[in-house]
């Protein structure tokens, strides 16, 4: 049986492909549990270093650029990213997330050389999605989705740097 | 059966349409981009194959794969079934990650690696085809950013 005379059938059922599609339709939302009433210490903590990292590394974007006018394209989308997730994970704590002092924004390694920034930027993005992975396994299930997306859009900005 | 198993069951599906849809994805692609959608559909495999197990182990029995499954725009060009091949890893990609939310230990970790796989592959596929940014701000999430 070909393709298309399967599709017939299956358009009525969910239009598209990745029928993955067709779970999602049917009531299998990422808003599972309600958010719990009060944040336990350590996933707080979790989430404000995640925060704090994206931070970091939005300011470490905004120095690239300003070093590096001609990469501005590709960059300030991530950076936009990075403070998008601070945002986001401010919003479920209920609290404003400071920036940190500065602690891993310092990293002597983003002002390396010519193509080092980039190189730089790409090595802390992988070590960044490592540390969200870590917290996205450790937290309440109902931060894991926020925290698990920030992990694989780090992965994709190191992948996106390449 | 579990809220685990069902998210797991929902990702056995969405890996097996996936496997599927490289394959007229593949089709279309020039020597240089084809390497992309193989080694994409080798990883949907291996995933679905690990998940498919996972649940072996536990009783449950997995969806198997439907003979065919619709596509949601003709693949005609290279053009066609890249856009198709980013689709595949989106809607991958939010299947993995709703099921974040309702996995712990071994089953969270499945499921968070499938979600920076799928994100990452996404990435690759939007590069291949000259498509800016090359990436998302919250990958999984369908709705726009």
């Amino acid at each position: 049986m070909t393709v298309l005379q399967r599709s017939r059938r299956s358009v009525l059922a969910a239009g598209s492909v990745v029928l993955a599609a067709a779970g999602l339709a049917s009531g299998c939302s990422v808003l599972g549990p309600d958010e719990p009433e009060s944040i336990k210490p350590p996933d707080a903590d979790a989430l404000r270093a995640v925060a704090r990292e994206s931070l970091d590394l939005a300011a470490r974007y905004d120095d690239a650029i300003a070093k590096n006018s001609n990469e501005s394209a590709r960059l300030a989308p991530i950076r936009d990213a990075h403070r998008e997730h601070a945002a986001a994970i401010g919003r479920s704590l209920d609290a404003t997330v400071a920036p940190s002092g500065g602690a891993a924004a310092a990293s002597p390694s983003a002002s390396a050389g010519s193509s080092g920034p980039l190189k730089a930027l790409q090595s802390a993005e992988r070590a960044a999605a490592e540390r969200a992975t870590t917290a996205c396994l450790a937290v309440a299930s109902y931060y894991a989705p926020l925290i698990g997306a920030i992990a694989a859009a780090r992965a994709s900005h190191a992948e996106a740097l390449s | 059966m579990t809220r685990a198993d069902d998210r797991l069951m929902a990702a056995v599906v969405a890996e097996h349409a996936a496997i599927f849809g490289y394959g007229p994805v593949g089709a279309r692609l020039d020597a240089s981009t084809v390497t992309l959608a193989q080694a994409a559909e080798a990883a949907h495999r291996a995933r679905r194959d690990a998940v498919v197990m996972r649940l072996l182990q536990r009783g449950v029995k997995a969806p198997v794969a439907e003979a065919a499954y619709a596509l949601p725009a003709p693949v005609t060009d290279q053009a066609s079934a890249l856009k198709l091949a980013i689709m595949i890893e989106e809607r991958t990609a939010a299947i993995w990650r709703a099921a974040l939310i309702d996995t712990t230990g071994d089953d969270r970790r499945l499921a968070v690696d499938g979600l920076i796989d799928a994100a990452i592959r996404a990435t690759r596929f939007r590069k291949a085809a000259g498509v800016t940014p090359t990436t998302v701000a919250f990958p999984g999430r369908l709705e726009p950013n």
